[in-house]
Formats: C-alpha cells, sequence, structure tokens
C-alpha cells in the first residue's frame, strides 16, 4: 500500500514533465513521421509508403548535407572529448583552489552568436587579420569562409566555443574521484597512465557519456554560426543538414524536411545508442 | 517488461501512423459542379493585399486593399448569388517591416494543417519583381517562393475533372500555353488567371524605309544581332524589355525530376547578348538626350495622359520602336492609330524563337480544402469573361456587381483592368477596346459641356478601330509559360552585376561572367534540391 501510494506520487510528480513530452515532443514526432510517409496539405493527406524516403535519398543536396554533418561530427566530437579531457586532468588537482579558472572556460560558451560570428569574420574574413598576416609574409590567400577550408573554420569555431562546457563536465566526474585510491595507487608504484586507465576512466564513463551528449547537441547548434558566416547556402563543405531543413521549410516542403529530420533522428539515435550501450557495459556505471 | 513494454508502444506507433493516412482517391475524368444545396458554407482565401490590383507600395501608399478593388466586388457578387455561403479572406501584412515575420508564422501554419480553401496570389512579376528589388534583404516574401515548384510538393488540388467538365467556362477561349503551366503530368493544380510578354512596337513606314529585318528577330539572340549591326541604333529602342528577362531563357529546370536543364553556355551568352543590348541602349539614349536636352521622359504614351491632353508623339524619326509589355498594347496601340501611325508589332522570342510569357497571377484550390467543388466555383469566376475583361457580374436577381478596378488616382473605374494580359484572350482586344472607346466618348461629353467641340486628340481616338487583327501574334498563342518566382530575383542579381558593373568599376571579363552564372546555377540547384 505504501508502496503503491508513494509510486503513485511519483507518477503525479513527473506528469506535468510527461505531458509537456507528450505535447511538445511525442505528438510532434507521430505528426513529423506521418508527414515524411504522406503528400498532400491539411487534412488531406495521403499516404505514400516510402517514395518521400526514396526521393531524399536520391537527392544530392541531402546526401551533401548528410555527409557534411556526419564528417563534421566524426571530427568534432572525438576531437572536443580528447581536447576537454585533457584540459579536465590537467585541472584536476587545481580545480578546487581557482575557481575563477572554471569560470573562465565558459566564456565562449556564453558568448552570443553573432559575436562569436565577427571574431570570426574578423580574424578569416578576406580583409581579416589571417589574410592579411599571410598576404604580408607573401604566402598563397586562402578563402577561409568560402572555399574548402571553411569547414575548418568552423570546427575550430565549434572547439573553441564548446570546449570550456565540456571541460566543465568532465571536471565534476574527476573531482568526485576518491583521493585516496590515487594514494593507494601511488603506495602501489602505479605509473600515471595506469591510474588514468585504471581508476580514473573506469569511474568517468558515465560523466564522458554525459558530456559526449552535450556535445553532439552543440554540435548541431553551431548551425546558428555557419547561418550568419555563409548564409542560407554556404560552401559545399559547410553546408548542413539543418540549411536542408531549413531551406526546405522556407520553400514549404515538409515532406522533405521530415523525411530528413526522421533520417537524421535515426542515426543520431543510432550513435547514442551504441554508445550508451558501450558504457552501460562498464564497471564503474554498474557501481 | 520493458522489451514487452516497449514493443508494444512501437506497435502502437506503427498503428498510429499507418491508420491515420488514407491513400489517394482515384482521379476522375470529369466531375460535376457545386450544387447550392443551401447548406451554410465558408471559403477561406489567402491572397495578397496587392492581388488583382496596384503594385505593393502603390497599395501600402493609398492605403489601399484589393477588397476595395476588384476582388472584393467578386466576393460580394458570389455571397449575393449563394447567401449561405461566406467567403472569408486572408491575407498577409503588406508593410515589408513585418512581412518576413508575418510570412513564416503563415508558413509554420500551413505547415500544421491550417490551410485555405483557396489560394490568389499575383507572381514576382513587373511591379511587384521590382518591389522585390528594393527590398533590404533583396526578396520580396511570398508564401509560395515558387509556385511551379509548389504544385510538385502536394499543395494543390487536382481541378481537371471540374475544369474538364465545365462547359460554361468556354475553356477553348483561353490560351492553353499558359493554362498548361498549370498542369503536372494530368492533373491540372493551378489556374494561370493573367499573363505578359515583351512586345516590340514598330512604326511601319521608318521600318519599311530602314534596313530592319523582320525574319531576322527570330529568336532573342539574332535580335539583338541583327539589331546593333543596322547603320544606326535607333531600332535599339523597341528592346527596352520589362527587366524580367527568364522567360527569353530556356526552360530552367524540371522540378519533378529536380534537373537543372539550363546550361552555363546559354546562360552566359543570354548574358553577353545583353549586355551588348544594354550598353547600346544607353549609348543611344545619352547621344538622343544630348542631342535633345529639352526632351524631359521618352517611352511609350500612356493612355490617361493621352486622355488628359499630353501631347506626345507615339513614334519620332529618332525613336521609330517602342519596347513595352503586353499588357499595354491596345492602349498604345489605339494612341498610335489616332497619332496616324502605322504600326507593325512584334513579340520579342526567346532564345529558341518561341513566343514564352511570365503569368502575373494564378488561383489554385488547395489540396486540404474541405470543399473543392465549392473553392474550384469560386475560382472559376476570375476565367469568365466579366471578371478577365472587366464587365459586370449579374446574380439571378438581376443585382449587378462590377468588376473593374476602383481606385481613387483613376477618376473612371472600368478602364484600369486586370495587370497582366487576360489569359482568355480571344475577344480581350475588343473588350479593351471597347473600354477605351467608352472612356474617349466620356472625355468627349465632358469637353462638350465647356466647349463646342471635343479636343482634336480625342475625335482622332474615337475615329480609329482596335481589333484582333492588329495583333496577329495573339493567334498563335504561347508556346510555353513560366510562373516568375524568387529565382527571377536571384536571376535579377546576377543580370544587374552584368549589365551594370557601376560608374567606376570594370565591366567584367568572360570568366568572371561564367563564374556568376555558376554561382547562379548552384542556388539554382540548391533551390531544386531543398523544395
Amino acid at each position: 500500500m505504501k508502496k503503491s501510494r508513494s509510486a503513485l506520487q511519483g507518477w503525479l510528480l513527473v506528469s506535468p514533465l510527461l505531458l509537456g513530452c507528450l505535447l511538445f515532443y511525442a505528438i510532434p514526432f507521430v505528426l513529423v513521421m506521418q508527414y515524411s510517409l504522406s503528400t498532400g496539405s491539411g487534412s488531406a493527406l495521403y499516404f505514400v509508403g516510402f517514395i518521400n524516403y526514396q526521393d531524399v535519398a536520391a537527392n544530392g543536396m541531402f546526401t551533401l548535407a548528410f555527409g557534411n554533418t556526419m564528417r563534421f561530427l566524426a571530427a568534432a566530437l572525438p576531437l572536443i572529448m580528447a581536447l576537454a579531457y585533457a584540459i579536465a586532468l590537467l585541472m584536476q588537482k587545481q580545480a578546487n583552489k581557482h575557481k575563477l579558472l572554471k569560470s573562465v572556460f565558459l566564456f565562449p560558451y556564453i558568448m552570443p552568436v553573432v559575436g562569436a560570428v565577427i571574431l570570426v569574420e574578423l580574424l578569416f574574413a578576406e580583409s581579416g587579420a589571417l589574410p592579411a598576416f599571410a598576404s604580408a609574409l607573401g604566402l598563397p590567400l586562402v578563402d577561409w569562409l568560402g572555399g574548402p577550408a571553411a569547414f575548418g573554420v568552423v570546427l575550430l569555431l565549434y572547439l573553441w566555443k564548446n570546449t570550456g562546457y565540456s571541460v566543465i563536465l568532465l571536471l565534476a566526474g574527476l573531482v568526485t574521484i576518491p583521493e585516496d585510491q590515487y594514494s593507494a595507487a601511488d603506495l602501489d608504484g602505479a605509473s600515471g597512465w595506469q591510474k588514468f586507465y585504471y581508476i580514473t576512466t573506469p569511474q568517468m564513463w558515465y560523466s564522458v557519456f554525459f558530456a559526449l551528449i552535450f556535445s553532439l547537441i552543440n554540435a548541431f547548434k553551431c548551425f546558428r554560426e555557419i547561418f550568419l558566416i555563409g548564409g542560407t547556402h554556404p560552401n559545399e563543405n559547410i553546408y548542413m543538414l539543418q540549411h536542408f531543413l531549413n531551406n526546405s521549410f522556407e520553400n514549404l516542403n515538409y515532406a522533405k524536411l521530415s523525411v530528413a529530420s526522421v533520417l537524421l533522428l535515426i542515426v543520431v539515435l543510432a550513435v547514442f545508442a551504441v554508445f550508451y550501450g558501450f558504457v552501460r557495459k562498464k564497471e564503474a556505471f554498474r557501481g | 517488461m520493458k522489451k514487452c513494454l516497449a514493443l508494444l508502444l512501437t506497435l502502437g506507433l506503427l498503428c498510429g501512423l499507418l491508420a491515420s493516412c488514407r491513400t489517394q482517391p482515384p482521379a476522375l475524368e470529369t466531375a460535376d459542379r457545386w450544387v447550392d444545396g443551401g447548406e451554410p458554407a465558408t471559403i477561406k482565401i489567402l491572397t495578397e493585399r496587392f492581388m488583382w490590383s496596384d503594385s505593393p507600395d502603390m497599395v501600402l501608399a493609398n492605403k489601399a486593399s484589393h477588397l476595395l478593388g476588384s476582388l472584393g466586388r467578386i466576393i460580394d457578387y458570389f455571397e449575393h448569388e449563394h447567401p449561405n455561403v461566406t467567403v472569408e479572406v486572408e491575407y498577409v501584412t503588406i508593410s515589408p517591416s513585418t512581412r518576413e515575420t508575418e510570412m513564416q508564422a503563415r508558413r509554420v501554419a500551413l505547415m500544421g494543417g491550417d490551410v485555405p480553401d483557396l489560394y490568389l496570389m499575383p507572381t514576382m512579376s513587373s511591379e511587384i519583381f521590382y518591389q522585390g528589388r528594393d527590398m533590404e534583404n533583396g526578396e520580396y516574401p511570398f508564401v509560395f517562393r515558387d509556385p511551379a515548384q509548389a504544385m510538385t510538393n502536394g499543395w494543390f488540388a487536382d481541378v481537371a475533372p471540374y475544369y474538364n467538365g465545365d462547359e460554361e467556362l468556354h475553356t477553348e477561349g483561353l490560351v492553353s500555353g499558359v493554362m498548361e503551366a498549370g498542369m503536372l503530368d494530368a492533373q491540372r493544380l493551378i489556374l494561370p488567371l493573367g499573363y505578359d510578354m515583351d512586345l516590340m512596337f514598330l512604326d511601319k513606314k521608318e521600318r519599311e524605309a530602314s534596313h530592319l529585318d523582320q525574319k531576322a528577330l527570330g529568336n532573342y539572340g539574332s535580335t539583338v544581332n541583327h539589331v546593333l549591326e543596322l547603320d544606326d541604333l535607333r531600332w535599339i529602342t523597341g528592346l527596352s524589355v520589362s527587366g524580367q528577362q527568364l522567360n527569353l531563357l530556356p526552360a530552367l529546370c524540371d522540378y519533378q525530376k529536380e534537373k537543372l536543364l539550363l546550361k552555363q553556355e546559354d546562360a552566359v551568352q543570354f548574358l553577353k547578348d545583353s549586355r551588348r543590348l544594354s550598353d547600346g541602349i544607353s549609348e543611344y539614349y545619352q547621344d538622343y538626350f544630348d542631342r535633345h536636352p529639352d526632351v524631359q521622359s521618352i517611352g511609350a504614351p500612356y493612355l490617361f495622359s493621352y486622355l488628359g491632353g499630353e501631347k506626345k508623339d507615339a513614334f519620332s524619326p529618332e525613336l521609330p520602336a517602342i519596347g513595352l509589355p503586353l499588357r499595354q498594347a491596345v492602349d498604345v496601340l489605339a494612341i498610335c492609330k489616332a497619332q496616324g501611325f502605322e504600326t507593325e508589332i512584334l513579340p520579342l522570342r526567346d532564345v529558341d524563337g518561341k513566343l514564352s510569357a511570365n503569368i502575373t497571377y494564378w488561383g489554385a484550390v488547395s489540396s486540404g480544402s474541405k470543399n473543392i467543388p465549392l473553392a474550384y466555383e469560386f475560382l472559376r469566376l476570375f476565367l469568365t469573361p466579366e471578371v478577365q475583361w472587366g464587365g459586370t457580374l449579374t446574380c439571378q436577381d438581376g443585382t449587378t456587381f462590377k468588376t473593374g478596378f476602383l481606385d481613387r488616382m483613376y477618376e473612371s473605374e472600368d478602364l484600369y483592368i486586370t495587370p497582366g494580359w487576360p489569359v482568355r484572350s480571344q475577344g480581350a482586344v475588343e473588350a479593351r477596346w471597347e473600354k477605351i472607346y467608352q472612356e474617349a466618348k466620356r472625355y468627349e461629353r465632358n469637353a462638350l459641356v465647356i466647349a463646342d467641340k471635343a479636343p482634336p486628340y480625342i475625335t482622332d481616338l474615337l475615329a480609329v478601330e482596335v481589333t484582333e487583327e492588329d495583333l496577329p501574334f495573339l493567334a498563335e498563342g504561347v508556346d510555353r509559360a513560366r510562373f516568375p518566382s524568387v529565382v527571377d530575383l536571384w536571376f535579377d542579381r546576377l543580370s544587374s552585376t552584368v549589365l551594370y558593373p557601376g560608374l567606376e568599376a570594370q565591366p567584367l571579363t568572360d570568366q568572371e561572367i561564367a563564374a556568376k552564372t555558376e554561382e547562379f546555377l548552384r542556388e539554382l540547384r540548391y533551390h531544386l534540391a531543398e523544395g
């Protein structure tokens, strides 16, 4: 009785959240799935099977956008995790002594998008500092924002803006590891690498997973900067899925929009599921 | 337990998805028109304030509204004829500063299923096109950025069964080449309501005395070459076209296959020809104004100005040709005849020698409409002679509703008809001439009130007649028609860069033109893929 009453209280507490998720996520998701399998408008939606999926899969711009997005994720996520982890490890011992240091890492993250774009333009635009510097040295001019190098610029922008946030998340996990475990390892003569591999890593999987998810979300948010730099149709190397989705919306093609959204969701869910399954197997998570 | 729950949820999701979808009903050959059974009904229309009206900036400046104009009276007629039917009109703000935001909200609503029964829309043609060019962001946003593309995305209902069975509409009187633009496979999704194309008006006497050979004007390229190669440049004045040029190029793209049809070399050649033409026009006019510093303006005479007494000859030895759109043809031809000029009128053909037109207005029944026959019943009114040519719609009880445009700027509400040439072209010339004649008679009556006789320019106008034989190319019909869209703005930006590089800048080289053309084609590829 007490257990069921407790359960009821629990359900009541989460019901507003569940209702919100239902109204603003679940139902729209079902509608998006419906649109992706239909043609027509308003109440006159007609089922057409997977024709829309076939059309989108054969769409050159979609494959370009999808490829660029996956390429960006494949480059950005490992880099940001490696960089953030390294910085977090370096800061592990100093974190509690220098609290201001943690705040400083968040400055790029909280910087307004327009500010970040202006900075990029000041550095990389045709009249920017870097081309001027390269020209002064007699180096060949590179179109940093309008050519293939734009991909690197966007990647750099993403790393600069979001590494600090991942550092904070990872640092939060690192400081929870008991210091005496490291002391015991020192007494046993463990090397730095051994301490990292046998003590730090098993207890950090959950934090790493958490930081990875947020980095993935922030990777998609990077579209705002790319949009301001390159417009609706930027250079082909930075033409992302969000450009395709945004422009399909402008052209009132919600079938393509829905299909692209569903395909993106499938990929993200697949990545999430793989990594989640991997993390779950780890000892520290079970513990 | 969890796996069972997950499986049940997935099955529920799939069932919900598939159950909510319906299969499309089979297409009918013909269908019966809507019959008024007396039950209450509503037609919701999504339109623009400058639909069937003046340009956006004029409407905004005059605080005018299409509801005050012809569209309002068509609605009044329909509601009077069918008292149980209510016509609700919705339009997006015309104010440039808030239009973008409102347009986004409207698009979201459309995507969410809040669709009207009927779309009545102008295209990016003529004045509206120029409005878009002046916008800060370079685009005057429309609900449908590209109507031809929207046809492939399932937004419009197929009205072919009603159209095909509508004997009262006499669809044989409509220009088939223009009406076909609203078809996709065998479906009739859009009904074009007006169109336009560029014409060359030539002083016949001067033309016969010159070396201008009509046979050399078979396509755009040969026309430009021939006119520029003549001993004198004066015939170039007949090629001052409207500025919208994409209809002079071959078909741009196949929207269904999302394939770009326009070749870069064709576009580059067209731009080069246009640049030569533009340079020639600038050179000629500069020279003309240097020799005639007292001349304030040149161009086609304006009917209202003519009736008001403006003395402006249609032609002169130095200006023996006029370039103007089809919608002004009858007006200017009437003035030419009244002034004693014999005129030859030639349409400006595209690069392939075809007669191609830009559609100015269109209407379509929404695929989400709950009463397609009723929506079609209203839409078809726009193709009737009374509305196409401006006249009077008469109800069964004898009540009449005029369909001419009412504007505070003009005294006469009868003279200003639909911007664009009517798709009901058969009989349009005579209908337009009749209006001009009646208006001239009104001016004559007014003049006789204060004087013994009417001014000679009025009597001259009343002594002539304009018939369809004066515009023989109308009998040819139109080879193809297109819906101006956001693509026209992009091309205009490209051609402006090529034609008008600026006072200080050097003209673009061939490589630069090719590079800019490739950028335009790239935008077009994106547009095809994303729409």
